[in-house]
């Protein structure tokens, strides 16, 4: 029979020692100099239409860096899976959640 | 100004003393103080059980417990049951069952399967079923992680 490198062989899980020790760093373990963290604010309403979005509070509270909505991100529809086809990364003014 | 708390705790078997912030949940203070971060944490509400800690010999979901009810107790994180360079029999029969996927349940898997080990030497399948329920996995659908669990009893008999 011909020699495979993988097919028919025990080939162990790589990183599997990492994470049964705990030692594997997933995103959320990972703490950078100066890393900022973000508060994700959503909608308090199922359906609803988005008049206005006033952050001028937000943006003064002491340790803000920014404030981000759909202003800030650029109007490209975009898609994760079909169920989430031709969003755009934050909503501009209709909140449906299906 | 929140008053802190001064707490004892021996965590893998290290003594700290310690100042926390009596809405501190134990899950934070590994993380975040004592920088042990194979303690995960998942739903934050005591569904999953990626937090599972082994707290005075009983498994708890570290994000239901508070800091400061770590005071004068034993805290076992998956960071403090290798011996040394060699991993715990059980942490070895989850990599050779392949019962490790993105491994964000692993610790807790382990950590849940050693307390039922440290109670129950010889568990029955339901006993296994039974411990491991607070302890969700999205990847290996379970069945390699009873094998790794069946597999961790028969290296330890």
């Amino acid at each position: 029979m011909e020699q495979h490198s993988a097919v028919g062989k025990r080939i162990p899980h790589r990183d599997a020692v990492d994470k049964v020790k705990g030692s594997a760093i997933f995103t959320n373990d990972i703490k950078l100099k100066g890393m900022l963290y973000c508060k994700i604010l959503r909608s308090p309403l199922p359906h609803a239409r988005i008049i206005n979005i006033d952050v001028s509070k937000a943006e003064k509270l002491i340790g803000v860096k920014a404030v981000l909505t759909y202003k800030d991100t650029p109007q490209v529809k975009f898609s994760i899976s079909p169920t989430w086809a031709d969003k755009l990364p934050l909503e501009s003014d209709f909140i449906a959640k299906s | 100004m929140v008053k802190k708390h001064q707490i004892r705790t021996t965590v893998n078997g290290e003594e700290y003393d310690l100042l926390v912030d009596p809405k501190k949940t134990l899950l934070q203070l590994l993380r975040e103080d004592l920088d042990l971060t194979g303690t995960k944490e998942g739903c934050d509400e005591g569904e999953c059980g990626a937090c599972s800690v082994i707290l005075d010999g009983k498994v708890v979901n570290s994000c239901l417990v508070l800091a400061v009810e770590a005071d004068n107790a034993e805290v076992t994180t998956i960071e403090g049951i290798h011996r040394g360079e060699d991993l715990h029999p059980i942490q070895k029969s989850f990599v050779d069952s392949g019962a490790v996927q993105c491994g964000f349940c692993t610790p807790g898997m382990i950590l849940t399967t050693k307390a039922m080990l440290d109670e129950i030497p010889d568990p029955s399948e339901e006993d296994i079923k039974h411990y491991l329920e607070g302890n969700l996995c999205r990847c290996t659908g379970y069945s390699k992680i009873i094998d790794a669990v069946n597999l961790a009893i028969k290296h330890s008999k």
